[in-house]
């Protein structure tokens, strides 16, 4: 009797909580018909953690600030964070679960090409739209048959653009013309900023003196460096896609007495990059979207960094900018069609317009998906911070 | 010439952390016949620690490196009880260690990356700048890495050859099982294998942190280290020294006069065709004498 | 669906290439942190075959993975002519797959570089991955119970003693890593059709080690192990994304105590063979009579 008893207590609250729980997860599936959920492709782990780990609490806290504003036409926003270890078998594995498993509307995208060009495959097959973040090799929106991929979007410049913004500074208005490049091999950013560098360099008139590599994740480039310096380049083009290298190279050419101009592209531009080697960077120049430096994004930064611990970066600010597009798109879909369709999303996305997203206003080109005319600043590094050179407006 | 002398001076100063870590893991196969692959993750670890150490409790350098070097000695000897140990008890095959270490690897690495995040952080320390000799600029901290690394090999050195512990690790390392028979503490030797690999790896961490920077990945250079101790010879100290300056000076020189690009295909071709001539290593003997 | 397809076409291709790995490490006792090279090299040659030259898909797959194989004696003759073994053999491997990665990154002509190869299409579906794991695993099995498979082990038992019972040691080692490309080869081709792109960075040290985890996990001298092991090394990471960013470090740790808890592996020495079923039929559904007729067959 006593044994019966005694199993009953125990029974009691187990069936009670059990009954909350049955109770509680139909209730919130009533709820998720309210909820859209949007995808993040995030690097956590791995060499490029520092990607992710700077952009999901900023991700999570505007979606919190959005939804507790009562979210977008009437749903709130959810958020759904994957590792990818910067494994693109990872990013397919992942994006798939995204699309099919937690059925997103959207994507923030991957922030690396590699990853992209197979992703967009993805999205096209199941019609769910994907907003890369930094992945700016042509061949992610616009196959390199030169059909679009419908569903593939970016927030960023390309590489050409880059390439081309910073040999065009370089020759007229650094006056250089005796390039080097020092360039990671296995990384196609890095190739495909090398390559339209020196395609337009040339044409301007310049010469190519030195052409070094290394492959991703050295640490030693002082071998590279020493040749540069006994080829007599004026300028030294390395545009690394991990901050990392871009320190290196300045603390190793210090080291080695090597002074002359370095450029680098907007891998470059996270702000730990000035605490590693500010003032053996001092002088260099990178290409950039946008600067943490504007004085329209102090506030972010010191609440954000205040509040995670982490600096905001570039990656934040793209991160941003596709969430606010696909924030933008879903309230357009909303208007539209009356339906959060995933479709409908890209069809507003192919069609903004001068829409304001966290770091400035961007029109999309319906043709290849990239944003229109995005301005490219040219930032130098002076005394140990990001100093505004030039504007660079595309024609 | 100038450029010449120039790389050489850069491979030698890379060769003096490749040793560090490649007698790490030829002494750890000198007794246990596997590649310890948990290396870089001590490594790291110790890097970390020290970083930590100066930045957050603003102590002094060598306070610093001494709490870390404990610190990697307390995270090597762990490691070996919780994952080597009865592995080693129950005489696995050397396949199945490196499979541990490969966890208990992976396991610290992103330990390191959950807790302190995975961006590169500058040493801080004052940067001691350079000298130079002729057209040839050389890092005073290159040349203090390269004389506390080989200091710290001669004391180990002196250690394994002039004591008397040092002698029950050389006995074990030809026979671990009739060293055990005559008395030989083997869980006393595991311990001060691991503890000495726990040295090493923080002051290669150290060092690397400072030269380069101190991120969670930073062992992915372990790798050189073990095909550096592979190709001295598996198991002998000096060859592991002898196989990192190779490595190191290889490096650079391909880098610096056949292609910077093809650098790691020339010096692997090298290595290769060395191991062709010398299948056991450079230095590489029969068992009878590892250390 | 897509997502569980996603798990099991990666996981049957980690099955292929892991009983590759499982032919060399397992059977032979060579081991290898360089079977990724391999891959890359069957994927690209695969690629290349099908939409240049368009040949059907799976004569394509198989000359990819002979190309792999004839890739193999590239290291295969010269290391074992001069008796490489153990970690000499296996820095050996890495150095001809670090190879292979670098010159497919800086060759752009034919096979894109670092920019990867595109303009492939989609045709790595499950049926084929299951139908290429079954004949995968069945030829596997064909090879290690044939005479050279015999050989194979007696060569990880003791090289000398092989040797003086007539075992053509270059030989045998040879084709076992012959076959051990080619399945790697076979592997890497349904890699590139499967995500429609090739990338070098596809084929890095990590997918070797991972496949070399496998096999260890899995067993040595043992193919239905690492068939099981491969697949779950694929599953598991997406099982343990509930933990987040302690995804790694719960995989990592589960290496170790599984290592601790089974130190011969999952099926370590448990050949692939139905006697286990068949025992079992007879024992429930076979008169008593009839059960001795059975026993003395078997024996």
């Amino acid at each position: 009797m006593r044994r019966y008893r005694m199993s009953f207590y125990i029974k009691l609250p187990g069936l009670v909580l059990a009954l909350i729980l049955l109770a509680s997860s139909l209730l919130t599936g009533c709820q998720q018909e309210k909820v859209l959920k949007i995808g993040y492709l995030a690097e956590q782990t791995g060499v490029e953690a520092y990607i992710g780990q700077a952009t999901i609490p900023a991700l999570e806290d505007r979606i919190a600030e959005v939804n507790s504003k009562g979210g977008i036409g009437g749903y709130q926003l959810k958020l759904i964070v994957y590792d990818t270890r910067s494994e693109v078998t990872d990013a397919v594995t992942v994006t798939k679960r995204m699309m099919e498993q937690d059925k997103v509307v959207a994507v923030i995208g991957p922030s690396w090409s590699a990853a992209g060009i197979p992703i967009a495959e993805i999205a096209n097959t199941n019609k769910i739209p994907v907003v890369a973040t930094t992945a700016s090799n042509v061949n992610v929106t616009v196959n390199e048959a030169g059909q679009l991929n419908p569903y593939m979007f970016r927030v960023c410049f390309i590489d050409p653009y880059q390439g081309y913004a910073l040999a065009d500074f370089a020759y007229n208005k650094l006056g250089k013309r005796k390039v080097a490049f020092l360039t990671d091999i296995a990384s196609p950013y890095t190739v495909g900023v090398h390559k339209f560098f020196k395609d337009h360099f040339v044409e301007l008139g310049g010469e190519v003196v030195a052409e070094e590599g290394y492959q991703t994740g050295d640490t030693e480039f002082r071998a590279q460096l020493a040749k540069i310096k006994d080829s007599g380049a004026d300028l030294l083009v390395a545009a690394a896609y991990t901050y990392k290298d871009a320190g290196l190279i300045g603390q190793q050419m210090e080291a080695l007495g090597l002074k002359i101009t370095v450029m680098g592209a907007d891998g470059w531009f996270v702000d730990d990059l000035l605490a590693m080697a500010g003032p053996q960077l001092e002088g260099a120049y990178l290409t950039t979207g946008v600067s943490t430096e504007s004085p329209e994004f102090a506030d972010f930064n010191a609440a954000f960094e205040k509040k995670h611990g982490v600096k905001a970066n570039i990656y934040t600010y793209y991160g941003l900018d596709a969430l606010y597009a696909i924030e933008y798109a879903i309230d357009k879909a909303i208007k539209d069609t009356g339906s959060p369709d995933p479709t409908a999303i890209k069809n507003a996305l192919e069609n903004m317009k001068d829409v304001q997203l966290f770091t400035s206003k961007v029109t999309m080109e319906p043709d290849t998906h990239n944003p229109h005319n995005k301005p490219l600043l040219i930032v130098k590094i002076t005394n140990s911070k990001w100093e505004i050179q030039e504007t660079f407006q595309p024609q | 010439m100038d450029l010449f002398l120039q790389q050489v001076v850069s491979g030698i100063s890379i060769g003096a952390i490749y040793s560090l870590l490649a007698v790490g893991y030829a002494l750890v196969y000198s007794v246990y016949n596997f590649t310890n692959w948990a290396f870089d993750a001590f490594m790291a670890f110790g890097a970390f620690m020290a970083f930590y150490a100066i930045s957050s409790f603003f102590l002094p350098f060598w306070v610093a490196a001494i709490i870390s070097i404990l610190l990697a000695i307390g995270m090597a000897v762990s490691t070996e009880k919780l994952a080597y140990r009865s592995l080693r008890l129950r005489k696995a095959p050397r396949l199945f260690m490196m499979i541990s270490a490969m966890g208990a690897n992976l396991a610290i690495v992103n330990l390191l990356n959950l807790f302190f995040g995975g961006q590169f952080r500058r040493f801080p320390v004052e940067n001691i700048g350079t000298f130079s000799m002729g057209q040839v600029s050389v890092g005073r901290m290159d040349v203090l890495a390269g004389i506390i690394s080989f200091g710290v090999l001669g004391l180990l050195w002196v250690f394994l050859y002039r004591t008397k512990p040092g002698l029950g690790i050389r006995a074990s390392s030809i026979d671990i099982l009739t060293a055990s028979l005559m008395g030989i503490n083997n869980d006393a030797v595991a311990f001060i294998i691991f503890a000495v690999t726990g040295v090493l790896s923080s002051v290669a961490g150290i060092f690397y942190g400072i030269k380069y920077a101190v991120y969670p990945t930073m062992g992915i250079v372990t790798i050189k280290a073990m095909i550096a101790s592979i190709v001295g010879g598996l198991g002998s100290l000096p060859a592991a020294v002898v196989g990192s300056m190779l490595l190191g000076i290889l490096e650079t020189l391909v880098a610096g006069y056949i292609s910077s690009t093809y650098r790691d295909l020339f010096s692997f071709l090298f290595l290769v065709i060395i191991l062709l001539f010398f299948p056991n290593g450079l230095m590489g003997k029969s068992s009878d004498e590892k250390l | 669906m897509g997502y569980l397809n996603a798990i099991i076409i990666l996981g049957g291709i980690n099955i292929i290439a892991a009983l590759g790995v499982a032919i060399i490490t397992g059977y032979t006792g060579l081991f290898t942190i360089g079977h990724a090279g391999f891959m890359a090299l069957g994927g690209y040659a695969c690629a290349i075959l099908v939409t240049t030259f368009h040949v059907p898909f799976a004569i394509a797959l198989i000359i990819g993975g002979l190309f792999a194989g004839l890739c193999s004696f590239i290291i295969g003759v010269p290391a074992f002519r001069s008796q490489l073994r153990g970690d000499y053999f296996a820095i050996a491997t890495l150095g001809l797959s670090e190879a292979i990665r670098l010159i497919l990154n800086t060759t752009y002509k034919v096979v894109g570089g670092a920019f990867g190869f595109m303009g492939m299409s989609n045709l790595t579906t499950v049926p084929v991955v299951v139908i290429a794991v079954i004949l995968a695993l069945f030829f596997a099995h064909m090879f290690v119970t044939s005479q050279y498979g015999k050989n194979c082990i007696a060569i990880s038992q003791d090289e000398v003693a092989a040797q003086m019972m007539g075992v053509n040691l270059l030989r045998t080692k040879l084709i076992a890593l012959f076959i051990s490309a080619f399945y790697a080869g076979v592997a890497g081709g349904l890699m590139g059709f499967y995500m429609a792109y090739l990338s070098p960075s596809f084929f890095t040290i990590t997918r070797s080690s991972d496949l070399l985890a496998a096999v260890v996990f899995g067993g040595i001298q043992s193919l239905i192990g690492p068939t099981i092991t491969a697949f779950v090394l694929v599953a598991v990471p997406e099982l343990l994304r509930v933990f987040s960013e302690w995804r790694l470090i719960v995989y990592g740790l589960l290496f170790v105590i599984i290592m601790l808890f089974r130190p011969q592996g999952l099926l370590g020495y448990v050949e692939m063979n139905f006697a286990f079923a068949r025992r079992w039929w007879n024992a429930v559904f076979t008169p008593h009579q009839a059960k001795q007729g059975t026993i003395k067959g078997d024996q």
